[in-house]
């Protein structure tokens, strides 16, 4: 039986969090417990009116609202008992991962606040799964594994080498993948073309010797997709605008297919391909991957997007249980403990 | 108490005919739920024994079995009503196989015709309309409810003529002159939520209706109301841990009916020190779940909540079409990258 922790002041409101606690906790496989932490007013107001399992689920008060027009110190001095900071320390008491649809830049500092950072690891890194052409590991998974989005815009090169071990761990404790590839993220195919900082990481991603992942070199964006490496590393900057580069593809591909029903001979085209389109639009769909796990840290925090529904935020649960369960976080503290013990530590950055 | 005590599952012909077969001994009892009837079978304030009445919507077939089933776990019942669906099938009485209205209620009015002074504790399901059934018949008895009414609401609830009239008959000498106050007879429904439906539902009939996800729920609730004293509540705690609870869930259960206003929050730090003083000055050793489900307890949350008021009037035309809960079909799509 896991235990998640969920922030109900976020993103849409505790009406969505309330009801992907709900379903989580009516889900008898699942065996998760929940802890919602927000405005317990309006949690009580709320849960009255949604089918759950209250034996299931317990209520944490955390009245602060957060104002994302502020800072994430102002916000974390003006509003102290907001649900992200409430949430991290209930999560790290029980030792259960922490699940929130509120404002990245704030999870991020809150958790830097709260929370431990893994042995080894300088730096924390947001992922995300991006869909691919190819599939891997046992269960044939059609996504790769995309890190940093967000949280680290300038890693240097150890960083860049802890990031690239903690996505391995992930990828092969998450999808079921023994030994990942892994690629580094570049403008060029020849590395003397990179900055340096990127050339410093590929040179020790080559030299690393590790059973964690194959290191497969360095990989152009226009290939993420089609399955040249499960585990893609780059630094913060250039991983939030490739991932809503993706997020905007899908949403001007869903509009043109909008488009497409103006005619009646595109109209039955289109619902030739319906059932087609509808596998890719699952693919596409990020409510479905259940959110961005901010790997380093002595828990599992999964931050999802602000306009997330209770499908995503019950997908992000599921995420939550299954990176507990696989024991990712302990995978990755054992994994960044050899690369230390390799030689490769950390420099101190503190990213 | 009516087939709550046990886990039945008729949704499903499968379910119904698994149910038939099962044995006695097959039949496993909801947690929590055999604690808590030995307890409140004695009155704490005059050591008497009070009775208990079984009626069940299940059929007379399974009266062996469930007979059977409550003597293995050490109860006697002192009456055992079940529903005739055998003979409703053979004389086409259809709607008297489905309705719970029209055989429950003349079931308890009937009962209470023998025992006309009696008070009375009532447990049912969130499977049927239990809450609706009972609440009436409170009203009816406590005078709230005038007799006469009942030929509406019964007919808003589908059923038919003759059960109405069997209905209004023994209503009728059961009617007092004098309204009695609220709980004078009908001391509290307890309604399992089995089907963990929304609570909010049973809002509509006060706070003698208490909603109820496990038993403990309901000690809990039956010591506020002084029918139950302190051990009795921990002997419940104890069988809730024997029966596969955590203390984790068990005190978030504690949290939840706090929350809804029944149970008010300074009555668990009561229950609290009971379990410290029974440790303490009874020389008790309570048992390592109570001491992990006192630990739990002690570090969650309580809020303060207005209490759920009691109701005098309540529209049982307007409840009659919002009886039979569905559990909402609700289908997220599963990608095997979260299995």
């Amino acid at each position: 039986m896991t235990t998640c922790v969920l922030d109900a002041n976020a993103g849409r409101g505790p009406e969505e969090a309330l009801r992907a606690a709900a379903l989580a906790s009516l889900d008898a496989d699942l065996d998760v417990d929940l802890v919602v932490v927000g405005d317990e007013e309006k949690i009580a107001k709320h849960l009255g009116d949604i089918a759950h399992d209250a034996e299931r689920l317990r209520v944490v008060h955390a009245p602060d609202a957060i104002d994302r027009s502020l800072s994430a110190s102002t916000i974390a001095s003006n509003s102290p008992n907001n649900a992200v900071s409430v949430g991290l320390r209930v999560a790290c008491e029980l030792g259960a991962p922490f699940i929130s649809a509120g404002h990245p830049g704030f999870i991020l500092h809150a958790a830097r606040t709260i929370l431990t950072r893994t042995a080894g690891a300088d730096a924390a890194a947001l992922a995300a799964v991006i869909p691919t052409t190819s599939l891997r590991g046992e269960r044939n998974d059609p996504f790769a594994l995309l890190l940093d989005i967000g949280a680290c815009p300038e890693p240097s090169a150890d960083v860049l080498v802890q990031f690239a071990l903690m996505g391995a761990i992930y990828a092969a404790r998450v999808a079921d993948n023994a030994a990942p590839k892994v690629a580094l993220l570049a403008n060029a195919t020849h590395a003397d073309e990179l900055p340096a900082s990127r050339q410093a990481a590929h040179r020790a991603l080559s030299a690393l010797t590790t059973d964690e992942f194959v290191y497969a070199g360095l990989i152009r964006a226009e290939h993420m997709m089609t399955g040249g490496a499960d585990v893609i590393v780059t630094d913060g900057f250039s991983g939030d605008v490739v991932v809503r580069t993706l997020e905007g593809i899908a949403t001007t591909a869903d509009d043109l297919l909008k488009q497409a029903q103006k005619r009646f001979r595109w109209r039955v085209g289109v619902s030739m391909l319906s059932s087609g389109l509808t596998r890719l639009r699952e693919l596409a769909d990020w409510e479905n991957y259940g959110g961005a796990p901010l790997l380093g840290f002595e828990i599992p925090v999964i931050v999802t997007q602000s306009s997330s529904h209770h499908r995503a935020l019950l997908n992000a649960i599921r995420l939550a249980r299954k990176v507990t369960n696989k024991q990712v976080v302990p995978g990755i503290a054992t994994a960044l403990a050899r690369l230390g013990s390799l030689g490769h530590g950390s420099t101190g950055d503190l990213s | 108490m009516d087939k709550t005590y046990i886990r039945t599952e008729f949704d499903t012909i499968a379910d119904l005919l698994r149910t038939f077969r099962q044995r006695p001994e097959d039949k496993q009892t909801i947690p929590g739920a055999r604690a808590l009837l030995r307890e409140l079978l004695n009155d704490k304030n005059d050591g008497t024994r009070r009775k208990i009445m079984f009626i069940s919507g299940s059929p007379r077939q399974m009266r062996r079995v469930l007979t059977e089933k409550l003597r293995l776990d050490g109860i006697e019942p002192d009456s055992f009503v079940l529903k005739p669906n055998l003979s409703n099938l053979l004389l086409m009485r259809f709607s008297a196989i489905r309705s719970q209205v029209g055989y429950k209620l003349p079931t308890l009015l009937r009962s209470r015709l023998v025992n006309p002074q009696t008070t009375e504790f009532l447990f049912g399901d969130d499977s049927e309309q239990d809450g609706f059934v009972y609440s009436l018949y409170a009203d009816l008895v406590e005078g709230r409810l005038p007799p006469a009414a009942l030929p509406n609401i019964m007919s808003a609830c589908g059923v038919s003529s003759r059960e109405i009239d069997a209905a209004g008959n023994l209503a009728g000498p059961l009617v007092h002159t004098v309204r009695k106050p609220l709980r004078a007879r009908v001391r509290r429904i307890f309604i399992h939520l089995e089907r963990r439906s929304p609570t909010a539902r049973f809002a509509a009939y006060g706070a003698r209706v208490v909603p109820v996800y496990n038993y403990f729920q309901a000690a809990l609730m039956l010591q506020v109301d002084d029918a139950m004293d302190a051990d009795a509540v921990v002997r419940v705690a104890d069988a809730m841990g024997r029966g596969g609870y955590s203390p984790f869930r068990l005190a978030n259960s504690v949290q939840d009916i706090v929350r809804r206003g029944y149970v008010p929050a300074d009555h668990i730090a009561k229950v609290l020190r009971d379990i410290g003083e029974a440790r303490v000055h009874l020389g008790m050793t309570p048992s390592r779940f109570i001491l992990d489900f006192a630990k739990a307890l002690a570090t969650i949350q309580l809020p303060t909540p207005s209490p759920v008021p009691w109701l005098e009037e309540i529209d049982y035309v307007a409840l009659a079409s919002d009886r039979k809960y569905k559990p909402p079909r609700f289908q997220v799509p599963r990608i095997s990258l979260l299995d």
